[in-house]
Parts: structure tokens; sequence; C-alpha cells
């Protein structure tokens, strides 16, 4: 499996998206605009790439397929494999925010300084 | 209102290949169709957009989207990745083939190492006399092609990225020497150009490394006859330059080497042609990729046989163009068959996936 480390905000969402079940494609970009509060509003043609590359990565498999209101629907389900890179990922993320507040935190510390200076 | 944006978005899908649109046309469609609303009535441009990269991402790393199964490398890039071995391999001999007419014709090498030179008059040339006024720094103008030896060795061990750098950097060479030929473009410089592009566009699976010790064998076979070739033809010279011409080497050396490389007369055509045929045929059954790829290398070769048809000291503005015998027109007609044989491949392929998509429906 590859690293989880280095993968695009849009992948991250999609994954993140597929947590609570199975959802078909436009199901998916309704999820990750309810997730990111409407700032990701993924197109049609960069959603099915990313499926594509994460189905062949063994992250993504195909759930179900559903005919509604004459359209074909195609439901997408997370693999163990997927939810462990995505855990990966968070975790890794959290570090990462977590060491920026951090230097923020400092950096403010000495910003609070007499002298003004910065360490 | 919706069946009216429904066929403009199926024909907007239309831009994905075709394996693609069978694997995932409908589904693509509905979450369009979703996303659409009630009142559009043409398709959003940033899903156009989208879409569009969509295509390139499918067409150019199929290993990236494969429409919900993995598949090989696409058509696209399986010609792309041929004509990278045909072209960088055509350029190579082409330039060993060079360095013996430099030593044939001009009797040494690397003397015009690094000359600035500026030329001024008029020329003549295969299609007239024209006005030249230019500058040009030449470098080892007949010398350095030979590096696409090395193109095509590094491709062949799958060391693509290093093969692309130094395929620019060799098209960048032939973009600016201008020298030896009429037009002021370089003979090689269609096929540099084209060979540089699929070198470049070759990606995911067509960049693969060739597998086991096929492998060893690809990256031999083009050095070991380019190595005949220019030992065969420096013999060659030596036995012409000592005018024993009617010592059986002789004969046998200039039946080998300049004689068919430079000027073949209609009956050595004819042997290359056939042979060149039965075996692009039998690729043609098997791929398109292959045939397609020795039409495309075969008809950018044509300015390689043009320059050596018409020589002349590139140098010397006064010099005229010198006819040789033959060649051309033969080499059209070998073209000419090998644009045949690779529409014979895509026809051949088109029936067969009709014949599929028909065993699939029935």
């Amino acid at each position: 499996m590859s690293s989880s480390s280095g993968r695009t905000e849009q992948t991250f969402q999609i994954l993140t998206a597929l947590v609570g079940g199975p959802l078909h494609g436009y199901g998916i970009i309704q999820e990750v605009g309810r997730l990111s509060d409407g700032r990701t509003q993924l197109r049609v043609g960069t959603l099915y790439g990313a499926l594509d590359r994460l189905s062949g990565e063994g992250l993504l498999v195909l759930d179900r397929e559903e005919t509604v209101s004459g359209r074909l629907r195609r439901y997408y389900r997370l693999t163990d494999a997927g939810a462990q890179v995505l855990a990966e990922e968070a975790e890794r993320l959290a570090r990462q925010a977590a060491v920026a507040l951090e230097r923020l935190r400092k950096w403010g510390t000495v910003q609070r300084t007499p002298q003004g200076g910065m360490a | 209102m919706s069946e009216v944006l429904e066929r403009r978005y199926r024909r907007l899908l239309r831009i994905l290949p075709r394996h693609y649109r069978q694997a995932r046309g409908e589904e693509l469609l509905g979450a369009l169709m979703e996303g659409a609303g009630e009142r559009r009535r043409w398709p959003a441009a940033r899903e156009a957009l989208s879409l569009a990269g969509l295509s390139a991402r499918t067409r150019w790393s199929p290993a990236a989207a494969g429409g919900g199964e993995q598949r090989g490398a696409s058509h696209f890039g399986e010609t792309a990745r041929a004509i990278a071995f045909l072209g960088s391999a055509v350029l190579a001999l082409g330039a060993v083939t060079q360095l013996v007419l430099v030593e044939l014709v001009y009797g040494s090498l690397f003397v015009r190492v690094t000359t600035f030179v500026h030329v001024k008059g008029v020329r003549s040339s295969p299609f007239g006399p024209y006005e030249i006024h230019s500058s040009y720094l030449t470098t080892l103008h007949r010398e350095l092609p030979i590096l696409w030896l090395g193109v095509y060795v590094l491709l062949a061990a799958g060391w693509w990225q290093v093969a692309r750098i130094l395929a620019v950097a060799l098209l960048g060479f032939a973009a600016t020497d201008v020298t030896g030929l009429a037009a002021a473009a370089n003979e090689q410089l269609l096929l540099a150009t084209i060979t540089t592009g699929a070198v470049l566009l070759a990606r995911g699976p067509a960049a693969r490394r060739i597998a086991g010790r096929r492998a060893w064998f690809a990256a031999a076979v083009v050095p070991a006859v380019a190595v005949g070739v220019l030992v065969v033809g420096m013999m060659d010279i030596n036995i012409w330059t000592s005018g024993d011409s009617k010592r059986l080497g002789w004969k046998v050396f200039r039946e080998l080497s300049s004689e068919l490389w430079v000027s073949p007369d209609t009956s050595r055509a004819v042997v290359v042609t056939g042979v060149l045929f039965v075996g692009v045929v039998a690729l043609a059954f098997r791929s398109v990729a292959w045939p397609l790829a020795v039409a495309v290398v075969g008809l950018a070769s044509l300015g390689l046989l043009a320059a050596q048809t018409y020589s002349y000291d590139p140098l010397d503005i006064n010099a005229h163009s010198v006819p040789e015998s033959g060649g051309v027109p033969e080499a059209v007609a070998v073209v000419g068959g090998l644009l045949a044989v690779a529409l014979f491949a895509l026809i051949r392929e088109w029936f067969a996936n009709r014949l599929a998509r028909r065993a699939v429906a029935g």
C-alpha cells in the first residue's frame, strides 16, 4: 500500500465522506460539500478520477449498484485498508496541526516579551 | 428540458475514451444530471473542464483511471511507447550512418568541434536558389546525434526519466542545428520532435520496464546493429580508399554498408519492403500500436533519406546540391505501404471491437 503522506485534501475528504457508509457518486459530492461547509465543491470528472485511483489502490470497493429514476448509481464503500490509510492520514495531519499550534503559541509568547524580539 | 441537457451531457462524455465510457458512462451521466438541477440547459463549464481532465488522465495514465477495472496501457500510450523505442533506434542508426558518411565524404570526424559561423549569400538547393544571412554555432552537429543511442538504451533499461531529459536536450540541439538542409531545417528535426514527444507522453504503464531478460536483449540489439554498421562502414571506406575494388571483401562491404543504407536500388527496396511488411502485418494482428508507430516513424524518416540523397558541404555557401542515386521514390512507396498497414490494423481493431460488443449484447 502506498504511503498515506502527501494525499490531496480532496482524497482525504472523499475517504472521510465514506466513513459513514457506502455512497454513490453524487452522494459523495454532496457529503464532501457538507463536511467542508461548502468550501469544497467536487466536480464529477475530478471525483471519478479519484475514485478510479483509490479503487486501484484498494482503498475503496464497489458496494452495490442501484437504478433510481432510470439512472445508474454505483455505491462505493471504504475498505479496511482505506480506513487504516485515512486514520494514518488524520493522525499525521493532527500531529502537524499540533506542531503548528505549539510553534504559534511560542511565537506569541516571544512577541509579548518586553524586549519585543523574536527567539 | 432534462432530455436536452442529457443529450448535451452525453455528447460531452464522448470526450472520454470508449472503454471508459462503456464502463462508467451511465454512472457519470447520472451524477452529472443529479448535480445539474431542474433549470440547467447546458453542461456547466467547470464540469466540462473536469471531464477533459479525466479524459487526459484516462488516456495517459489508464492505471490511475481504469474505469472500474485495471487495464493495461491505452492504445495512445502503447503507440507513444512504440514510437519512443522505434524513433530513438532510427535516429541512432541514422546518426551512425551519418558518422560513416562524414568519414566517407569529408574524411574526418570531430574537426568542426565548435565554430561560430556567419553565412551570407545565395545558395542553391533542390528547391531552387535562396538567400541566406544567418549566424549560428555549430558543435559536433554530425557527431552528437549518436547520443540517441543512449536514449534508446535508457528506455530499454526502464530509466524513462533520464531518457526524457536526454531526448529533450538532443531535440534542443537538433532545433538549433540549422546546417545540412536547404530549408534551414534540420533533417532530423521532425523525427526528433516526434520521438521526444512520444518519450514525454508515454506515462504510467506505457513507461514500464521491459520484463525479464528481454530487457537486456532489447537494450543490446540496436547498439549491436549500430556497431556493426559503423565497423562495416569504416572497413568499407578503408578498402575503398585502398583502390582495390576487385576484392571480394570490397564487394561484400559495399553491399552490406553504404550501398544498402545510402542509395538503395529498386531490388533492395523490394526486399526490405517485403521483410518490413511481413513483420508489420504480423504485428497488425496483435495491436494497432506498433503498425501506427512504424508508419509515423517511417513518414518522419523520409527527411533523413532526403538529406542523404542531396548531399553538399553545409558550410560552403556556394555549394550546389548533388542529387545522388534513387532512394526517394522507393522510400515513399515503403512509407505508403506502412500507412496502409496501419490503416488495416485500425480497421481490424474496429471490427474486432464491434464483434465483441455484439457478442456481449447478444
